[in-house]
């Protein structure tokens, strides 16, 4: 019933098996690498895309808003906003990233703290073009680092992580210059209020 | 399959006959022709397995609705960290906030939405000029709408069953509980519907009388079971409260919250504690002997005891402290809907509130938000 093969036989085998075992490898690295792709693409683009869904969203009332009116409206927080920021860029501005072009820009970044903050913005960022000569936007970011509060400045702020209110304003400061503000209303405060209002005294 | 068999038993042949006796493969010799036949079914199945495995994979964001999606991220979130704790908080919620704008004609729209992507405009019933009955069924339609977001959200979100966002730092007591939001829909009144119809809306009262399609519950039995530690609140005149200023236009909007808060018991926190640092000192935290007799052979020496006996007081002491102030938190945040024991605030809860889409009454109720914008 069994007999032994010739040297042709094993080398028919060995090659075969051989044949078999890259293609069933290969196939694993093709399924586990798509997987992989897949997870990993939804974890990325899920932060930039809320990102991105949040500057075209103030983008949009800033658009519709009217020469010396002024709004206000929540802007809700997502998972890892924290690490993205709002800042804004006069058309005179040098500095400004690329992307901004000819004209002023508001611009929503990743925090990187090996570049500079255009830099950031450049590589990073997402831009939208602003009609008016300045944009300004005005904040304390309720980043937790001290060095972040620092580097990042007034001129910016941080994302919530909960939910905060902007307030926007679009005024005319002279007869050439049209600004556009944004600035930010702590949201934080009211929470803290909140959870010490609520927090039991002496129940530990 | 069938050629990792044949190996093995190659293998096996091998090492009962002694070193000397060369792989017979009998299974191929014997019956060659079949045997291709069997290649060619495998090679197929594989290779049908695999088209399949890449088309789920490619369907995942294209052909499911964003509810399925939600779900999906949710489950997985809810199972993965019994699979491999830690991993909770890396599988991302894919829970988009739905835009729902409430209009009363087909071109109206919401200034609440300017600059949002995906708004789904919802038509109501038109108004008869002295027809009562007409803005009877606008005021339902509006009604449903709500009562539909709202179990849609707790259905989706696991109703009140699935603990989404405990994190490993948590469950160690390395860090405080806080409650974490998904808003799952935010509902807009298109300017075009009139205050008369804005007053008439009651939301409560339509899911304590209307049932679930589908279903003999009606949407208030559905959504308060009683068993899990749930409550459902729709906070009334949110309606009115919810005006917002956009270009001087006054807007309603609503937004349906599910918060979860989840305060971990002192003696898991200690328990995890004893078994992550693996000392007996933690032990002492937790009234049971046995835990102390099982982690204590991890000690080597004299020496490695004082100092894993100090870290374990120390970590103990902050995971008290944690579990403590994490318990506080649920009580403020569940304490005036849970009706039952304190304790049971204590242990945390799982809410779905209708409110007003702002910062005041959102911020106070969420210290995160999760899901995309």
């Amino acid at each position: 019933m069994i007999r032994k093969l010739g040297k042709k036989g094993e080398k028919d085998i060995l090659l075969e098996n051989f044949i078999g075992s890259v293609i069933g490898i290969l196939a694993l690295v093709m399924i586990f690498g798509y997987g992989i792709y897949k997870v990993y693409g939804i974890f990325i683009s899920q932060e930039a895309k809320n990102a991105q869904n949040t500057l075209e969203r103030i983008s949009a009332k800033l658009d519709v808003l009217e020469e010396g009116k002024q709004t206000s409206f929540p802007v809700q927080g997502f998972r890892g906003a924290k690490d993205w920021f709002l800042i804004g860029w006069n058309e005179t501005d040098a500095t400004r990233p690329d992307k901004c072009y000819f004209g002023s820009c508001l611009c929503i970044c990743h925090i990187d703290r090996g570049s500079g903050v255009a830099a950031m913005c450049q590589v990073k960022g997402i831009c939208n073009k602003v009609n008016y000569e300045s944009m300004v936007v005005e904040g304390i970011s309720d980043a937790k680092d001290p060095s972040l509060k620092t580097f990042l400045q007034s001129s910016s702020f941080t994302l919530p992580e909960s939910i905060a209110e902007l307030n926007m304003e679009v005024r005319r400061l002279n007869s050439n210059v049209v600004m556009a503000r944004i600035s930010y209303n702590q949201p934080i405060q009211a929470l803290l209020d909140h959870i010490n209002k609520i927090t039991p005294k002496g129940d530990k | 399959m069938l050629l990792l068999s044949e190996q093995l038993f190659c293998l096996y042949v091998k090492l009962w006959e002694g070193n000397g006796y060369k792989c017979p493969c009998f299974v191929r010799n014997m019956n060659r022709k079949g045997q291709t036949v069997g290649w060619i079914i495998a090679i197929v199945l594989a290779v049908a397995a695999l088209l399949i495995l890449l088309a789920f994979l490619n369907q995942i964001d294209e052909d499911y609705s964003s509810d399925e999606i939600c779900r999906l991220s949710v489950l997985g979130r809810a199972t993965a960290a019994e699979a491999i704790p830690g991993t909770q908080q890396n599988v991302p919620l894919q829970c988009t906030t739905k835009k729902i704008c409430l209009t009363g004609t087909s071109k109206g729209s919401c200034s609440q939405f300017v600059g949002e992507k995906n708004v789904v405009n919802v038509e109501l019933p038109s108004l008869k000029a002295n027809d009562l009955s007409s803005v009877e069924q606008q005021t339902r339609e509006i009604e449903r709408v709500m009562a539909e977001s709202m179990y849609s959200c707790w259905r989706t979100l696991g109703e009140g069953k699935l603990d989404l966002f405990s994190t490993t730092l948590k469950e160690f007591g390395f860090s405080q509980s806080q409650s974490t939001c998904v808003i799952c829909s935010r509902v807009a009144l298109a300017d075009d519907i009139s205050q008369t119809i804005v007053s008439r809306i009651n939301v409560s009262r339509y899911m304590e009388k209307n049932t679930v399609p589908g279903s003999s519950l009606t949407y208030m039995q559905a959504l308060t079971d009683g068993v899990t530690n749930t409550y459902l609140t729709f906070k009334e005149g949110a309606l009115e409260k919810s005006n917002i200023e956009l270009g001087g236009v006054s807007t309603n909007e609503l937004a349906f919250v599910f918060m979860q808060v989840k305060a971990e018991k002192v003696s898991e926190v200690l328990e995890k504690q004893a078994a992550l640092v693996g000392i007996a000192g933690a032990g002492t935290f937790i009234a049971r002997p046995s835990a102390i007799a099982a982690t204590s052979r991890f000690l080597f020496s004299g020496q490695g005891l004082i100092v894993a006996g100090v870290a374990a007081v120390a970590v103990g002491g902050t995971g008290t402290y944690n579990a403590l102030r994490s318990q506080d938190v649920a009580v403020g945040y569940c304490g005036p809907f849970v009706t039952k024991t304190q304790s049971n605030a204590k242990e945390g809860c799982s809410l779905l509130q209708g409110l007003p889409y702002s910062v005041n009454d959102i911020g106070k109720l969420c210290r995160y938000i999760e899901g995309n914008v």
